[in-house]
């Protein structure tokens, strides 16, 4: 299966893949079909998880099926390591490692009044907002970091700072881990939340909505999507997260569902509105 | 004094502290070094929820560089290292410099260590020529030796380990890395997912222990059949007894007065052949009581193997030390299940 159609004029990159889960690489076949059935003139991104050893091999696998000017969107630095052996591929920093709270219980931002004090700011502002920080990524050639609505908004000059962001919209990773829910719907009992066994890709099939039995969370729409907990965000907190990001570079990601293997994205601000609007 | 950096010597007991009056009596029961967390109040007035470290104010983080000095000095006359854990997941560009300045503070007092999973800081701290006292926290989330050799070249020379790791994994990064000195967890205090990659904070409660309700959907769109809903259901409620055995089960302790919860005492020995060279005790919050009763355990088993039992011998001494069968029996309270032996076996 394709990327299928963009969700409309302006959409011009597609992204494979998913960032969560070592299990979801693909084989060197499976990407190498998938990097052929990119539209033309579309510029193509591969999302890589965090990996074990094997998982590193098989990802240096995967790098040498991709074409000049790829991005490789990476969670483990051990990753980064082999983009950056590739010349030609394009390293981008991804969400899990451009950290900062994506925490369903941080309340909202308050209107439109900013935030007051220093605890306010850094709930806005993620680890990229880090000179030393930044100046590793420029030495390592990173210009592009990832990330994920989040209620509470953003406080970060991305100009300033020289950095692109990439936005991904509507799903943020709330948490995760090696250990998954699904997984153990077909393993064997001695081999159920063990790190590192092996699952028949549950997540490919089913998805659950989570709630806070208790309530403290009534707001926020959760699923459970494999080994991973995100929150569906409104179309409004994921066009305000957008606003905050208004630089020349900015993307926007969007995905049907958590683990959707294929998205697609727009640096065109007008297009990226008309979708954040429900017009597109 | 034993070193908190080196890949030689006998495997070490990273043991948690909180006060002053722990450091003999978890040093006369085996702990060979110790770590500790700080919190200024000064912090807390300013940054809120973003703590300095990934634990709350009170007992699990002593007040202030004195309180350190005064750790460090009592860990100093019994032998023993002291470390100060600086590992929220990220600090802030506005946060960075006084973390910074704090970390001096704390080697300056006599701290031997740092504990720090920031990246920036890591930076900040090498450009200080400080590199050489930093211990990378687990919340980095190392699980591949590029990504250890990632923050070798930061000059980080000791990691510890994420929860979640086999003990092949370990054994695979430290064959391509032998000059960096890995630390594992061994007891207590699990995490439901990976701590480097869960954006939530403390501050706001420990939101993996939620008493969740799931609600199954197929990704197609179709109606789940009721066998799969029936399959879900199970593996939800096992998940959920899980996530019990994670969470300390419930925080007790065995009719033997040992504490329950996530626990590597089988795979000691494996873990020992892997290239480990110190294995961590968490719980700064416990009481006196469970660190010390810890310690105990931890360090029965590393004497037998010091003592030269094999592996299967000195993972048959943890079991019946535990002599809860009923509890490590299905493998939920097991931090390496590949490195139990019996286990291994089957």
């Amino acid at each position: 299966m394709g990327p299928g159609a963009p969700p409309g004029e302006g959409w011009s990159r597609v992204y494979f893949g998913a960032d969560c889960c070592q299990t979801l690489l693909p084989t060197v076949a499976v990407l190498r079909s998938a990097r052929a059935q990119v539209p033309s003139g579309a510029a193509f991104t591969l999302l890589t998880p965090a990996v074990d050893d094997a998982g590193l091999a098989h990802v240096a696998a995967l790098l040498r099926e991709l074409h000049a000017g790829d991005e490789v969107t990476v969670a483990d630095y051990g990753v980064l390591g082999l983009v950056r052996e590739r010349t030609g591929l394009v390293p981008v920093l991804g969400t899990l490692l451009t950290r900062m709270l994506r925490d369903p219980r941080i309340p909202p931002a308050a209107g439109a009044f900013p935030p007051a004090t220093d605890a306010d700011r850094v709930l806005r502002q993620a680890s990229v907002t880090s000179p030393a920080f930044r100046s590793l990524l420029t030495a390592l050639g990173v210009r592009r970091v990832e990330l994920a609505p989040v209620a509470q908004g953003f406080d970060m000059d991305f100009a300033a700072m020289e950095l692109a962001p990439t936005l991904h919209a509507p799903f943020a990773p709330v948490t995760g881990g090696r250990v998954c829910l699904f997984a153990a719907m077909g393993q064997a009992p001695e081999h159920r939340f063990e790190v590192g066994a092996g699952c028949h890709q549950e997540c490919r099939r089913y998805v659950a909505a989570t709630t806070d039995a208790e309530g403290s969370m009534p707001h926020a729409r959760l699923f459970t999507a494999g080994n991973t907990v995100f929150q569906e965000h409104p179309r409004d907190v994921a066009s305000r997260s957008f606003a905050a990001l208004d630089v020349p570079g900015a993307r926007l990601v969007v995905r049907d569902a958590p683990l959707a293997p294929w998205a697609w994205s727009t640096e065109d601000r007008s297009v990226a509105r008309r979708w954040l609007d429900g017009t597109a | 004094m034993n070193e908190p950096h080196t890949v030689d010597g006998p495997l070490g007991i990273a043991a948690p502290l909180s006060d002053v009056d722990e450091v003999e009596l978890l040093a006369r029961n085996g702990a060979t070094e110790f770590y500790c967390g700080v919190a200024p109040a000064a912090w807390a007035v300013r940054y809120g929820a973003s703590w300095l470290n990934r634990r709350a104010r009170g007992r699990a983080n002593v007040p202030s560089v004195d309180h350190v000095a005064a750790l460090a000095s009592a860990a100093h006359a019994c032998g023993c290292a002291l470390r100060v854990t600086l590992n929220a997941p990220f600090y802030t560009g506005d946060q960075l410099g006084e973390v910074a300045e704090l970390a001096e503070s704390l080697l300056g007092v006599g701290a031997d260590g740092l504990v720090v999973t920031d990246v920036g800081l890591l930076v900040a701290l090498r450009d200080r020529g400080l590199a050489g006292a930093v211990t990378l926290s687990s919340v980095a989330a190392v699980h591949n030796a590029g990504a250890a050799a990632f923050f070798r070249e930061l000059g980080v020379r000791r990691m510890v380990l994420p929860r979640h790791v086999r003990v092949s994994e370990v054994a695979s990064i430290h064959a391509r890395l032998p000059d960096v000195a890995l630390e594992v967890f061994v007891l207590n205090d699990g995490c439901v997912y990976e701590e480097g990659h869960c954006a939530t904070t403390h501050a706001l409660g420990t939101f993996c222990l939620t008493p969740w309700t799931h609600d199954l959907r197929r990704v197609d769109g179709a109606e789940p059949t009721e066998d799969e809903r029936r399959s879900f259901a199970a593996a939800a409620s096992e998940h959920r007894r899980w996530i019990w055995h994670v969470d300390n089960c419930g925080s007790s302790f065995s009719d033997q007065g040992l504490p329950n919860g996530p626990c590597g005492l089988c795979a000691i020995g494996a873990l020992r052949d892997a290239g480990v060279r110190c294995l961590k005790i968490v719980g700064r919050e416990s009481s006196t009581f469970r660190k010390v009763r810890s310690v105990r355990l931890v360090n029965s088993v590393v004497a037998q193997l010091a003592g030269g039992a094999s592996d299967a011998t000195a993972a048959a001494y943890a079991r019946d030390l535990r002599n809860t069968p009923e509890l490590c029996g299905p493998g939920y309270m097991c931090y390496y299940r590949d490195g139990d032996p019996a286990r291994s076996e089957r």
